[in-house]
Parts: structure tokens; C-alpha cells; sequence
């Protein structure tokens, strides 16, 4: 019973020799489920790291409106803006350029009249890390994205005659 | 009829029938969720819309000269008013408050139940239906969302430029 179990095959035979391992035919399901799997978690991890830069389009957009909402509600391009917009930098950790244009001002105090409008543009480069060994810098792609939402005044200026 | 019986009663199939069925549904389910989404997103917007107009004619209706008293008024016909010319002007309804694309084709039609408006307090209400059409209209015709919009002006310190 021991002769059996030690020839080539049997459960305690000495490991095949490379050479008989690489031509040898006899296969089993275990590996190509661990390369299987191996494939599957790097995709997922590959459509998890895109669904960043969506997220970040999104956080940009959402900042873009709520300025785009004070402005409107303050009627004037006010401390408080800024104020809001370095708050939205804090919070969602992006550090777009905001330029407000196609905005004409009431008086000398970059005040808007009630029902006219401007545009807020947020502009944002976001650096995509597409690979990142322990050995060299990380190599990214630089994305550049932009927001543009035009917003009305809701604030009646009275102007002194 | 034979034939059709002996087809009802054969346990022979094909697989590629039931992949046709699994395409149909994951592509009527996408669509209803893209539908929903478009729906969705466009509801909020004319929301959105509606109630910067609403605002902006109450803020120009009020009645300046009350603040100083500390009292809110507002000229409600003023109000009403405004509010037309906003969505003639603003968001270019037509007449019959249609509202075309840049290409001429037909987005949506607001229908207004009904706008009231209040000197004292001052306050505008707005109450109808945002009539559209979906992918899915050849099966329940035009969709209707209903919309309730109010719009009050409690300030009665003096505002403006000083």
C-alpha cells in the first residue's frame, strides 16, 4: 500500500520536476479560478478608480450652483461669495478658478440688478492617477474640466438718482 | 392549429429566444431609468426656474415706502404681472406657455391652475401642472407633474443701495 502511494501520481510522490510540470497535461480548475478572480478584482478596481472623476464632475458642478444661489440671492458679488466658495474648497477638497462673466453690474459696487443675469465658470484641472509604483512618481493624467451655470438676480438694487 | 399545439406541447427550446427576452427587458429597464432620470432632472430645473421668477416679482412688487414703517406690502397686480413678463421673457414661453427648443420642437407646456396673489402679507402662490412627453407616451400619453410654488416677502428692514 505504501509502494502505491509513493510512485509518480500518488499522494506522497516527490514534486514533478519543471521540465514534466510545463508539458505535463493534467490541469486543475483551482488556478484559472484564482487568474479569473485576479482579472475580475482588477477590473472592478480599474471602473472604481473612473468613477472618481466623476465624482470630482459632480462635486464641481455642485459648487458651481450653490455660488451661482448666493450670488442670486445676494444680488452682488459680495465677500460672502468668496466666503462660500473657499468654505466648498475645504469641504470637497478641489481648488477650481472661479471667473464670473456676461455680468453687468448696476453701479461701482459689483452690484447686479434684479433679473439680470451672469455666469459662474469654474475651471479645475484633476490629476487622474493612473498607476502609482512604490519606485517612481505616480503617473497621472491631467483632466481639465469646466463648469458653467448662468444664475439671475433676485435682489432689487434702488439706485440713488 | 395542429402545428401550434404541437409547438405549445414541444419541451424543445432555444436558448436564443430567451437571450431576445433578457436584451428586451435590461433595454426597456435602462430606458425607463434613463426616462425617469431626464423627467426628474427636468422637473427640478422649470422648479427651479419657476421660483427665481416667483421671487424676483415679489421683490420688485413691494411697496418701499411701507418699509419704512416697518411694514410689509406688496402691489399683488404688480406681482402677477412681473411674473408673466419673466416667463415671456426669461424663460421664452409663447402665448399659450409653450416652451420650444432651440431646434423648434416642443418641450413642455406649463398650465396654471391658478395664481393668487396677497398685498398683506405679501406673498405669491402658484399652483398647476408641467405638461411633457415621455419615450413611453404612445402608452400613457402625455405626463402631467403637478407643481405648488409659494413665494413671501417678510423683510421690512429698508434694502438697497443706502
Amino acid at each position: 500500500m505504501n509502494k502505491q502511494r509513493r510512485k509518480p501520481g500518488g499522494r506522497f510522490s516527490p514534486p514533478f520536476p519543471l521540465k514534466q510540470v510545463l508539458s505535463g497535461r493534467v490541469g486543475s480548475t483551482y488556478f484559472e479560478l484564482m487568474i479569473k478572480f485576479i482579472i475580475v478584482i482588477t477590473l472592478m478596481a480599474t471602473v472604481l478608480s473612473f468613477l472618481s472623476i466623476f465624482t470630482v464632475y459632480l462635486n464641481l458642478n455642485h459648487m458651481c450652483g450653490r455660488i451661482v444661489r448666493v450670488i442670486e440671492l445676494d444680488g452682488q458679488i459680495s465677500d460672502n461669495v468668496y466666503d462660500v466658495f473657499f468654505r466648498l474648497k475645504e469641504q470637497t477638497g478641489l481648488s477650481p478658478t472661479m471667473t464670473i462673466e456676461d455680468v453687468t453690474y448696476c453701479d461701482g459696487q459689483q452690484r447686479i440688478q434684479l433679473r439680470e443675469t451672469f455666469t459662474v465658470r469654474l475651471k479645475y484641472n484633476h490629476s487622474f492617477t493612473v498607476f502609482s509604483p512604490s519606485s517612481s512618481p505616480p503617473l497621472q493624467i491631467g483632466i481639465p474640466m469646466e463648469v458653467r451655470i448662468t444664475g439671475m438676480s433676485e435682489k432689487y438694487w434702488k439706485l440713488l438718482e | 392549429m395542429n402545428r401550434a399545439l404541437t409547438i405549445l406541447k414541444s419541451k424543445h427550446g432555444d436558448g436564443l429566444i430567451f437571450v431576445f427576452i433578457i436584451v428586451f427587458v435590461i433595454f426597456t429597464l435602462t430606458a425607463m431609468v434613463i426616462e425617469y432620470y431626464r423627467m426628474d432632472t427636468m422637473y427640478q430645473q422649470i422648479d427651479y426656474v419657476l421660483r427665481r421668477g416667483m421671487d424676483s416679482s415679489v421683490e420688485y412688487a413691494m411697496l418701499d415706502e411701507y418699509r419704512r414703517d416697518r411694514y410689509a406690502k406688496m402691489d399683488s397686480a404688480l406681482a402677477q404681472e412681473k411674473l408673466y413678463e419673466y416667463l415671456y421673457e426669461s424663460v421664452k414661453l409663447d402665448r399659450n406657455l409653450n416652451k420650444y427648443s432651440d431646434e423648434g420642437q416642443w418641450v413642455y407646456t406649463l398650465e396654471i391652475e391658478s395664481l393668487t396673489a396677497t398685498d398683506d402679507p405679501p406673498r405669491l402662490f402658484l399652483k398647476g401642472y408641467l405638461k411633457t412627453r415621455s419615450i413611453f407616451s404612445f402608452l400613457t400619453g402625455e405626463v402631467r407633474l403637478p407643481f405648488t410654488l409659494t413665494s413671501a416677502n417678510a423683510r421690512i428692514d429698508e434694502g438697497g443701495s443706502p
